[in-house]
């Protein structure tokens, strides 16, 4: 495949499939590969490094087309991103099956499964790349912030209004935690070593202010907190020298946790 | 590491409420000689499991329109539906100010066993009526209560230490299956990689027809019911309890470990 391809699902209730299930299906996993959804379309990698919907850009074509072709009582299989079937079922049947990079126990590592990924046999499907329900990173926001409220309602008598939360990581995954802290009404303070992850916060409007010292830090949370705001702060710095300073200083968060990355750890 | 973890267990200490969230950070704390680094709890054994007993999870929806006015109908039956719900509310009014949608409009919310097939219905009812411009695509991520064996993750530190049982993956692939959900699939490896997790993907499509309406009752029953299942099974008494309120069939009576 030469070229870059850019896919956007279609709109609107003009199909071009013979029902909506398989339309659907069509449309997200279209949607799946958005470069506005997406992490590396090219790809065909939707998110979580190597999560992928499709086996190979030929195996996306033939799914398109299958999909398009396929009846209201018929099934479509699809092995790890390969369509390799299809059955006659019936109306109220599933349209698609999918099975990704399911290996037999023993052999289910990543030294097999690289072999055989190289040899073009299977393909990584993460959760919601290969299952074709992806829709960015909207679902990292909700499960941090419901794990936040459930926090809140365990410990604080309903809520984190005005608590203040202490943790690491505004990286990937860890990027959702200055948003789903204040939607929680908290008072939030994340260290991070990288200034550009916080930059990269600021500008999608995820996290409100920067700072480069604790002491700049715990004063705008301390602002905060006498103005009865939630605010959330992203402080430069690593939190192996961070979290000791706090305990030295006799500060205790409400809610600590930590977030930094696996392969920054 | 060692030393950010030794300073995490002096502010728990100090009474702070501290928890890992799922970086592995105990365990490489652990290596580096922190004994006790597992003295913080994880996250989902100390917040997500009681929501997993209610087959409560991340359940999501998407506009085949395109248009964002169909998720603002959807956010407003969500409220209509379950105003009691605080943490759903907080979370569409705020949702809607700060979250941009990426490629085709959706929206996520954590709803339980029941709530889900009232709203995939309502839903459904909602294109029938042209309320909705077009179908809308209804699904769920797979870190979810009945659809997922991850010893590392969901299911850390189960009642009964059946954390790497995979079963329970399969048979949510399966019951959704024949079910009819629009598409299932069967997975290995999501979120922590390959060999440490088992898991099943299910959507289900709303276009307004009777057809659409079956498969939704059935589907968001059975898909949230694997969970209540799965933990009735595992002794949380909570699950035990929500299963007795809502009738859900449990073959071999389970016993509380809890």
């Amino acid at each position: 495949m030469s070229g870059k391809r850019i896919i956007h699902a279609p709109r609107g209730n003009d199909r071009s499939c013979k029902g909506w299930h398989q339309e659907a299906a069509m449309r997200m996993l279209m949607n799946n590969l958005d470069p506005d959804v997406a992490e590396d379309p090219d790809r065909l990698v939707v998110y979580g490094g190597t999560g992928r919907a499709a086996r190979s850009w030929e195996a996306f074509d033939v799914i398109i087309r299958s999909l398009r072709e396929l009846e209201n009582d018929e099934t479509l299989l699809v092995q790890s991103g390969k369509p390799v079937g299809k059955f006659r079922t019936h109306d109220e049947a599933p349209r698609v099956l999918i099975a990704n990079s399911n290996l037999v126990g023993h052999w289910s590592n990543y030294t097999e499964f690289n072999r055989l990924e190289r040899l073009g046999l299977t393909m990584y499907g993460q959760m919601t790349a290969g299952s074709w329900i992806y829709i960015g990173s909207q679902g990292i926001v909700q499960g941090t912030f419901e794990t936040f409220a459930a926090a809140g309602r365990k410990h604080f008598g309903g809520s984190l209004e005005g608590k203040f939360v202490l943790t690491g990581g505004l990286g990937g995954m860890g990027g959702a935690q200055p948003l789903a802290a204040t939607m929680n009404g908290a008072l939030f303070l994340g260290v991070e070593v990288d200034p550009a992850r916080i930059e990269k916060r600021l500008k999608s409007g995820y996290c409100d202010k920067i700072a480069w010292s604790l002491d700049e830090a715990l004063e705008l949370i301390e602002n905060a907190r006498k103005d009865r705001q939630s605010i959330s702060v992203g402080l430069v710095g690593n939190c192996a020298d961070v979290l000791p300073e706090v305990v030295k200083r006799g500060v205790v968060p409400d809610v600590l946790t930590d977030q930094t990355s696996a392969q920054s750890l | 590491m060692a030393v950010h973890v030794a300073a995490m267990l002096a502010l728990q200490k100090k009474g702070a409420v501290t928890f890992d969230y799922g970086n592995n950070i105990r365990a490489q704390a652990k290596k580096a000689g922190v004994e006790n680094s597992f003295d913080i709890p994880g996250f989902v054994p100390e917040y997500i499991r009681p929501l997993f007993c209610e087959g409560r999870g991340p359940f999501r929806w998407v506009a085949l329109s395109g248009d964002p006015e169909d998720i603002a109908r959807t956010d407003r039956l969500a409220l209509e539906l379950f105003p009691e719900n605080q943490t759903l509310a907080r979370w569409m009014k705020l949702a809607k100010e700060r979250i941009q949608f990426q490629g085709l409009p959706a929206r996520i919310c954590w709803l339980g066993y029941g709530e889900r097939a009232e709203f995939g219905v309502a839903m459904n009812e909602l294109v029938k009526r042209g309320e909705i411009k077009a179908p809308i695509v209804i699904g769920r991520d797979h870190l979810d209560t009945g659809s997922v064996a991850s010893p590392n993750r969901e299911t850390e530190g189960m009642l009964d230490g059946s954390d790497a049982i995979a079963d329970w993956a399969l048979l949510n692939a399966l019951i959704n299956t024949a079910a009819g959900a629009s598409w299932v699939s069967v997975h290995n490896g999501g979120g922590v990689g390959i060999g440490y997790s088992q898991h099943a993907g299910m959507v289900v499509v709303a276009d307004g027809s009777e057809n659409s309406k079956h498969r939704l009752e059935r589907v968001l029953t059975s898909d949230p019911g694997m969970g209540i299942l799965r933990h009735a099974d595992a002794g949380y008494s909570r699950a035990i309890e929500f299963a007795a309120e809502r009738k859900i069939d449990i073959p071999m009576e389970p016993r509380a470990r809890d």
